[in-house]
């Protein structure tokens, strides 16, 4: 028998070290598709990063619209899709809720802003046209979690009053205010303007609200942008299942406002369709019938109402100038019959909280009105929804990952 | 200038190839043949296919069905000539060869229970005798399947193994199953075992689903079951240590059959059959429709009307239906016939040996369009320039097309439409369908169902070229270079004018896996002096996968047409999705024996991966086992117990965290053609490898001339640095889970393998082979917060949950299911795991005389449960059968009768529960309908008769296979079948995939199968 010398044997387990370890760059790979932090740390990477904000708005605000209109009762659920107590106005914070994609949102606009501030000479930045919609995306991000949720957080910290966002929001909507009129770009000064009457109205500055929004002309419309890849959820779950009817909400009773349109859906004979839980009549929303379907998060008849409502605040002298306003966006902006003016406050403010509901018919924007309409006193409280839950709670996912919540 | 032996040879291999390995017979004046009978002792019974060898010569033959081989051109002269079969002991004999004459040598040969002197791979660094294995040892040999009704490999496993838990997802032809290995011990990754092919690592995990039918095959199937040799199983991490990282979850290892010297021995088979459902549920007694798929049933063919509101006079009312889209024997269930060929042909010549096969199947499914078809080729090829030098390719191709019927929770799929009676999403029809249908019916139209075509396409490859050279005297060195291919493609189309989505919808998806693999092994044997023996193993490998996943969704078309890609106006959704992920190690064993009795092993595995983080080095992997052959010492009584062997093994391998769960990366955000970017991966510098350290003990033995044999095993296995995805705060910006190093699981289990021969005479050979497995689980730690009772949801309501075994159905119990009562309820409970823990296949063949032989096996699973969402789905709206006179009952309640409940129990009430307004105690809820899953089938009963020697005068051997599959089954489970799964996908390292969590929903059960086989041997 030949036997192996031990140098032999030492040589041998050498090669075999050698050929894995001593292989410079065999644990290497390189995969397409994914895309490094530091690819992000470059002038190139802007424009990306800006589509990336209003990528995650628009889904933020399409992916909370389902629920967000159940439970303000601008749809009736009629589906087969578990919501927990959602349609019946019971929120728990382990319920379905659009925090995650709203603080994306949020975090990625923000986020964004500093990582453009870094890349940029202050002297571009003060006029690059993505800065100023980075600070636009970051605004009405804000605006959404303060309108939505009862309170939140930044950033991991600690539970904050949910009308921080509308301060914060504030704060953007100027920056982006700046620099678009810096550089000449109207459809950003709109939409900043838009954004920041909202916020204002929101934390009680009405006037500096009705300043701004008087600058957004009526036909300015700034959106949650969709396409077919990244569907208007609303449309495929009223048209292409039943899921969601006007039945049973406000708008059933007034089928011919252009502004909330729908139509019965009917069944080969005529019968009136059920929704998939086979119950539920399905009265189907006509407002989003494209899956591409924008879904708006400011536009010129909504300033004309927020002016409305900043006149009906002055009291009955403000009535008049309400109407007017009102009935300019009825007439200009959907070619509708003028309202008659009522003689008093309270009929003006019922007039105004409809037209207010008409005009921002399923963009999610409701549940914040009637919660903060709920909180009023005299005739611009509106206890519509009394006994329901008007905002979303913080969810458990993020106090459970949240060390600020773990006691 | 090439060597003239390597010319020699190449033109061997070459005539060989060409003429499909037909030799001349020129027989030379010097040289005679050799010829006998190899019968297994104590039957006398002749034993086809044992390997006659004669010893360094290269020569050889396969016995025959009579137990007869041949061997021709024996130079003349003394030669040594040794038998070598699976399951008996290895036995020589010396001969003289005469010039021109016959040398008649034949083999009595024992049967051994527990083969200690067999040489296995399993989990060693090299060949080793079994003796030497400190594990337990699995293997399945093509003896044991060769007369079954083998439709997918993974069958070959079912209920032969220990610890090995096979479930058939789905009955649809073609659809892969799940393969666990003493359960499941990670939380996040893959649970799927490694495969190995002759020494070459494929892909293992179940493929991707198709988008509509909701099932995958699996990479097992693409191994042709009439090709394998042998299949050995190696579980646990102690077993696995040298596999290194991606092992913890075991590993199966499949040898395909190799050419043997000689003349070429062709075989053919020819297998006709059916399948046929029986019925859709598990029990029909109370559902005179099977689900309404007796659609032409029309007496009963109703449903209550429970989702009316209860003011609502029609509120209870019955509501029929009629579909006249019916097929015209009243039922959607059709016979399924299945049609098998194969073919190969082994032989060699010289230093040449090859074993060339092909087969063709073609299954049809139980419902109308579904059935796979597949079929592939296998060219293994040996030479041997030298004595001390070898090579093998082994390589085969499998094309797999499979057409499925939309399965499961799916708005278009074929139970949840058919089965839900007159609540499904395919009322109406087109045009003039429902024209003819009485006012009171409800017109449903489920033929529908069918204008879709639903398509799995694959491809798959696999190629090893492996050299073995041992240029000393117990140094061995072992090359393989392997390659796997897998080409996979999913499609979904919905033609234009489709009643679902008229204007037509199209899904595209196609994936492409690849894994390249490079293994050495070498060992040195030496011994000091008489009693002590060592083996030194060493060796490295380096695997390179890669994956590309593309999909794409295409919807509007213009008119009818097969719609492509481009023939759409919208895309409605794209993804790709590429990774590659390397890993490389090298592994060091020395194994020490003593007198030939004791013997131990310890060795390590050191491995690197590019998916390790940045700050993460090597990992070690250590083992340590023993061996001891108590039998073998004098003072045992091996004349009634003739072995018995003591063996404990520990050791630990592990799993590798998700390719890019280490950085930080952003996904692409492309909306209205503008591109961006969005998180994507929060990333982990520190992530490693979770690993596994288990340990486990038991022995083998076997008496009464290996009558009886005994395998015993205790294990328990810890795993640490458990890979969870951790959540971040969302307010963070990252959605997507952090993976991190930070569980804590426990399995353990005992597991027994008994084997007894009841009655060994020559007319009756009656035996049985009882498997026994009894897993059991804990999570002990999912987030290293001992004072934060974590649970993860792993999709289809199964979560894992710290203190409980894993995954577990998680939910609302019924505490007093049988009181006629008003249900006690303990809310969001554990109500018991998903995956089986009790396993038990008994096994019994009954030969008479050499041509009768009956093979019967018969499986239980248990200990796990099942949630019959197909119940719950129908039963809250009225179109579950059971319930119907219980829901009137309630309805009577409602109404104010009071006592109308009385006779139904607390399970009947939740259950049957109509709506929150009707039981406000308790409403309606997929958690009432989680229940145990335990079975047991008769999974094949085949009855083979061998024709008479000379019957058929060009044959070796003929023999005939009548067979049965999935026969019987006794369940109390409510739904369709027990073993059914909802989308089981590839995704085991996406939360919900299918690898942890089980459902049923309107699942396609498994069918009966019936086959008719013959199979000639010339």
């Amino acid at each position: 028998m030949t036997h192996l010398t031990k140098t032999t044997r030492l040589a041998t387990l050498a090669a075999a070290v050698m050929a894995v370890t001593a292989c410079d760059g065999l644990l290497d790979v390189d995969s397409p598709g994914r895309i490094g932090d530091d690819d992000l740390a470059s002038a190139d990477a802007i424009p990306g990063m800006v589509v990336g904000m209003q990528y995650d708005m628009s889904q933020a605000v399409d992916g909370g619209l389902e629920i967000i209109s159940m439970a303000s009762m601008e749809l009736f659920h009629g589906g087969s899709y578990g919501w927990s107590e959602i349609p019946r106005g019971v929120i728990e914070d382990d319920d379905s809720t659009p925090w995650s994609s709203a603080q994306q949102a949020r975090w990625v606009a923000e986020q964004g802003i500093v990582r453009i501030g870094e890349i940029l000479e202050p002297a571009q930045f003060a006029q690059s046209p993505y800065a100023a919609e980075a600070n636009v995306w970051a605004g009405f991000a804000n605006r959404y979690l303060g309108e939505v949720f009862c309170s939140s957080v930044i950033d991991g910290g600690p539970e904050i009053d949910h009308a921080e966002h509308f301060s914060r929001a504030e704060g953007y909507f100027t920056d982006a205010l700046a620099i678009a009129q810096a550089a000449g770009l109207d459809d950003l000064e709109n939409a900043a303007y838009a954004g920041r009457a909202t916020v204002r109205a929101w934390q009680g500055n009405w006037t500096g609200a009705a300043n701004d929004a008087e600058e957004v002309p009526i036909g300015f419309t700034w959106w949650a942008q969709l396409d077919t890849e990244m569907r208007n959820e609303i449309t495929y779950e009223t048209h292409s299942r039943f899921e969601y009817s006007v039945w049973g909400t406000l708008f059933e009773d007034h089928p011919d406002d252009p502004r909330a349109p729908w139509e019965i859906e009917l069944n080969a004979d005529n019968s009136v369709a059920n929704g998939a839980n086979g119950s539920t009549p399905h009265y189907k929303q006509l407002k989003y019938t494209d899956r591409a379907d924008d879904i708006a998060l400011a536009k010129g008849t909504e300033m004309l109402v927020l002016r409305a409502e900043a006149a009906l605040r002055e009291g009955a002298t403000g009535i008049p100038a309400a109407y007017a306003l009102m009935n300019e966006a009825r007439e200009d902006g959907y070619g509708m019959d003028p309202l008659p003016v009522t003689a008093t406050l309270a009929e003006a403010w019922a007039d105004l909280h409809y037209e207010r509901l008409a005009t921002n018919w399923i963009e999610g924007r409701a549940l914040w009105d009637y919660r903060r309409w709920s909180a009023e006193t005299g005739p611009a409280q509106n206890n519509e929804l009394d006994g329901r839950a008007l905002c979303w709670p913080i969810p458990e996912s993020e106090k459970d990952a949240n060390v600020n919540f773990r006691g | 200038m090439i060597p003239p032996k390597l010319v020699r040879n190449g033109i061997t291999v070459a005539l060989t190839l060409c003429a499909l390995a037909w030799s001349d017979a020129a027989v030379a004046q010097d040289t005679g043949r050799i010829t006998g009978v190899v019968t297994a002792a104590g039957t006398m019974r002749p034993l086809d296919g044992a390997q006659v060898t004669i010893q360094g010569t290269g020569m050889g033959a396969l016995t025959n069905a009579q137990g007869r081989y041949l061997i021709l051109n024996v130079p003349a002269g003394q030669h040594t000539v040794q038998v070598t079969t699976l399951g008996y002991s290895t036995i020589s004999q010396a001969t003289t060869v005469q010039a021109g004459g016959t040398a008649e040598v034949s083999f009595t040969i024992e049967e051994t229970a527990l083969a200690l002197d067999e040489i296995v791979v399993t989990g060693t660094a090299a060949e080793v005798r079994a003796k030497e294995v400190g594990n337990s040892l699995d293997a399945v040999t093509s003896r044991d399947i060769e007369n079954l009704p083998v439709s997918n490999t993974q069958d070959i496993l079912s209920g032969r193994a220990p610890g090995v838990t096979i479930m058939g997802n789905s009955g649809q032809a073609g659809a892969g199953g799940s393969i666990k290995i003493r359960g499941v011990n990670t939380v996040s990754q893959t649970a799927s075992p490694l495969i190995y092919v002759d020494g070459v690592r494929i892909y293992n995990e179940p493929t991707r689903a198709g988008w509509g039918g909701r099932q995958s095959t699996n990479p097992l199937q693409d191994i042709a079951a009439e090709d394998i040799e042998r299949v050995e199983v190696v579980k646990g991490a102690a077993a696995t240590t040298l596999y290194g990282t991606e092992a913890s979850a075991g590993v199966i290892q499949i040898f395909t059959k190799q050419g043997v010297s000689g003349d070429p021995i062709w075989t053919g088979e020819i297998g006709l059959g059916a399948s046929r459902m029986g019925s859709f549920l598990a029990d029909t007694s109370g559902d005179p429709t099977d689900l309404y798929t007796k659609c032409g049933n029309l007496d009963d063919l109703y449903s209550l009307n429970v989702q009316a509101s209860p003011s609502d006079p029609t509120f209870g009312d019955r509501v029929y239906m009629q579909d006249p889209t019916c097929p015209a024997d009243g039922d959607w269930q059709e016979l399924g016939p299945i049609q098998q060929y194969s073919v190969s042909v082994r032989g060699g010549s010289g230093d040449v040996t090859y074993y060339l096969s092909g087969n063709f199947n073609d299954q049809q499914g139980v419902l109308p369009t579904q059935g796979s078809k597949d079929g592939g080729f296998r060219g293994n090829f040996g030479f041997a320039p030298t004595d001390n030098l070898s090579f093998s390719l082994n390589s085969s191709y499998t094309r797999r097309d499979t057409r499925w019927v939309a399965d499961g929770n799916n708005a278009v799929g074929f139970l949840l439409n058919v089965g839900r009676g007159a609540q499904n999403y395919l009322k109406g029809g087109k045009g003039d369908d429902c024209a003819a249908l009485p006012a009171d019916r409800v017109c449903i139209t489920n033929g529908y169902l069918f204008d879709q075509d639903l398509l799995t396409q694959g491809d798959h490859f696999i190629t090893g070229f492996t050299a073995e050279w041992n240029p000393l005297e117990g140094l061995s060195n072992r090359f393989t270079v392997g390659w796997d291919y897998m080409d996979l493609k999913n499609e979904t189309t919905r033609p234009f004018g489709n009643l679902f989505t008229p204007d037509g919808y199209f899904w595209d998806e196609n994936t492409t896996n690849t894994k390249l693999s490079l293994d050495y092994a070498g060992s040195f044997q030496n011994s000091f002096g008489d009693e002590v023996a060592s083996t030194f193993s060493w060796g490295g490998q380096i695997f390179r996968d890669y994956r590309r996943w593309t999909e794409l969704d295409v919807g509007t078309f213009a008119g009818p047409g097969r719609p492509t890609i481009d023939s759409g106006a919208e895309v409605t959704y794209r993804n790709e999705n590429q990774v590659a992920q390397t890993s490389a190690g090298f592994f060091l064993q020395e194994m020490v024996g003593w007198k030939d009795l004791l013997f131990v092993t310890a060795g390590m595995r050191v491995d690197g991966n590019s998916a390790f983080g940045e700050n993460f080095g090597l990992q070690v992997y250590p083992k340590l086992s023993v061996s001891y052959i108590l039998s073998d010492y004098d003072f045992w009584p091996s004349e009634t117990f003739e072995t018995f062997k003591l063996r404990a093994a520990i050791g630990e391998s592990g799993k590798a965290p998700p390719p890019f769960a280490r950085v930080r990366t952003w996904s692409a955000a492309n909306i209205e053609g503008l591109a961006g970017f969005t998180p994507g991966d929060p990333g982990n510098a520190d992530v490693g490898p979770e690993r596994t350290r288990e340990l486990e003990v038991g022995f083998d033995a076997s008496a009464i001339q290996g009558r009886i044999g005994v395998e015993a095993t205790y294990f328990t296995a810890r795993t640490t640095d458990a890979l969870i995805g951790v959540d971040l705060p969302a307010s963070q910006g990252f959605l997507a889970n952090r993976t991190t190093n930070v569980g804590e699981l426990q399995n353990s289990g005992f597991e027994f393998q008994i084997t007894t021969g009841l009655l060994r005479t020559e007319t009756f050979d009656w035996r049985f082979r009882t498997n026994l497995s009894f897993l059991d689980s804990e999570a002990v730690d999912l987030d290293g917060d001992p004072d934060f009772d974590t649970c993860i949801y792993v999709g289809l309501l199964s979560e894992i949950c710290e203190g409980e075994r894993f995954p577990v159905l998680v939910g609302d119990m019924v505490t007093n299911p049988d009181e006629f009562a008003a249900p006690v309820i303990v809310e969001d409970t554990a109500i018991g795991p998903t995956y089986p823990t009790r396993m038990i296949g008994i096994g019994t063949t009954l030969s008479i005389g050499n041509s009768l032989t009956l093979d019967a096996l018969l499986e239980h699973q248990g200990g796990h449960y099942l949630t019959n969402y197909t119940g719950y789905q129908n039963g809250r709206r009225g179109a579950w059968f059971p319930c119907f006179e219980i829901q009137g009952q309630m309805i009577e309640a409602y109404e104010g009768n009071a006592s109308a409940l009385d006779g139904v129990t607390a399970r009947e009430r939740t259950r049957c529960a109509i709506s929150s307004t009707v039981n406000p105690e308790h409403g309606y809820s997929s958690d009432y309908w989680m229940e145990k899953a335990d079975f047991w089938k008769l999974r094949q009963i085949t009855l083979s008769y061998r024709l008479p020697e000379g019957l058929l005068a060009f044959a070796r051997s003929a023999t005939v296979n009548l067979s049965a599959r999935n026969l019987l089954t006794f369940t109390d489970y409510s739904g369709t079948d027990p073993e059914v799964q909802d989308f089981a996908d590839q995704t085991g390292t996406t939360v919900g995939g299918g690898e942890f969590g089980r459902r049923d929903y309107y699942q396609i059960p498994n069918p009966r199968t019936y086959m008719l086989s013959v199979r000639l041997s010339w």
